[in-house]
């Protein structure tokens, strides 16, 4: 399993479909669920606490972006189907809200592009405070995953690469392995 | 008289380290997605992604070392134990020499034969080698039967 924003569908179909992996894309609006359901891709909608009318939502999957104290307590209210990016250069995790995110069966998910992107200096944090949120979520067994989280293609990565960064970050094999195939109706 | 030939055993006597002493390897195969690279250019942007992410200290311990680049596929040598660190390096590498690119690991092995099998470097594969044994085999047994007659 790997999650992306919406992006070219031709070339991600053709990578997906290269990989053999199945995709959570990240939908806004119900035309792009629509196209995600017609090429056999799992929509989730992005949620936050400007959204209107999350009741309508609630069939559907949920993806909120952490990040503060308050978003990830938002995701905890609406039993959201993943929490983005918990922690940032900041920490915003901890045991209470692991636990928490195990009782709604909520995925802790870590967007490997936004690490990517960021220059040494700044990754070390996110690395370090990533570190302290897999230690968090083994305790909880809140499962955890690396997903690509891009925009473009050509940043998608395999699911060999991104169960070894989920290993780095203190999963063992099999768990990292059996979060990334968690599958989703 | 005796000495001299006590020396010249010490001197005859090899140096290197036996096989079963060395540190154990793996090689780890990966292939280039999107773009044709050179061996220089995969070289390059394979080191600086990695240096820049662990370090110098923390790639001395992976001791990764291209063995081979052909056809943009990469074999790469690495200790044992550190191969998923070198997989999640990789991640990393996103463009080289301004190509876009996706860096996909395809096989780890303990022995370069089997890597280089899987990549299809080697034009004989482990069954025809065998094939050609077992012919060889078959040939000298006739050879010795003919003989035996004769």
């Amino acid at each position: 399993m790997d999650l992306v924003y919406t992006q070219p569908l031709k070339e991600l179909l053709q990578i997906t479909s290269y990989f053999k992996e199945n995709v959570v894309v990240i939908v806004d609006n119900e035309k792009d669920e629509k196209v995600a359901k017609t090429n056999s891709l799992i929509p989730c909608y992005l949620v936050d606490e400007s959204t209107k009318d999350i009741s309508k939502l609630s069939q559907k999957k949920k993806a909120v972006i952490g990040g503060s104290i308050k978003a990830n307590e938002f995701a905890c209210r609406i039993n959201a189907d993943f929490l983005l990016q918990p922690s940032n250069t900041k920490q915003f995790f901890d045991l209470g809200l692991a636990q928490k995110l195990f009782d709604n069966g909520t995925i802790v998910v870590l967007m490997f592009e936004e690490l990517m992107s960021k220059n040494s200096f700044e990754r070390h944090q996110y690395w370090k405070n990533f570190v302290e949120v897999v230690r968090y979520c083994k305790m909880k067994k809140v499962p955890f995953i690396v997903a690509s989280g891009t925009k473009d293609p050509l940043h998608i990565r395999p699911r060999k690469v991104r169960s070894s960064l989920a290993q780095m970050l203190g999963l063992d094999n099999e768990s990292a392995e059996k979060a990334l195939s968690i599958k989703l109706d | 008289m005796v000495w001299v030939i006590f020396m010249n055993i010490q001197k005859n006597k090899k140096t290197t380290i036996p096989a079963s002493k060395r540190d154990k390897k793996r090689y780890v195969l990966f292939e280039v997605l999107n773009a044709t690279l050179s061996e220089k250019d995969f070289y390059f942007g394979f080191w600086i992604e990695l240096l820049s992410f662990f370090g110098s200290k923390g790639l001395s311990e992976i001791n990764p070392k291209i063995v081979l680049f052909k056809d943009n596929k990469a074999i790469i040598k690495c200790k044992r134990g550190k191969e998923t660190e070198l997989i999640a390096g990789t991640a990393f590498i996103d463009k080289i020499r301004n190509k876009k690119v996706i860096i996909n690991p395809l096989l780890i092995s303990g022995t370069i034969k089997t890597v280089k099998e899987f990549a299809g470097f080697d034009s004989k594969t482990i069954v025809e080698e065998k094939e050609i044994k077992e012919e060889i085999v078959k040939k000298e047994s006739n050879s010795s039967s003919s003989g035996d007659k004769k």
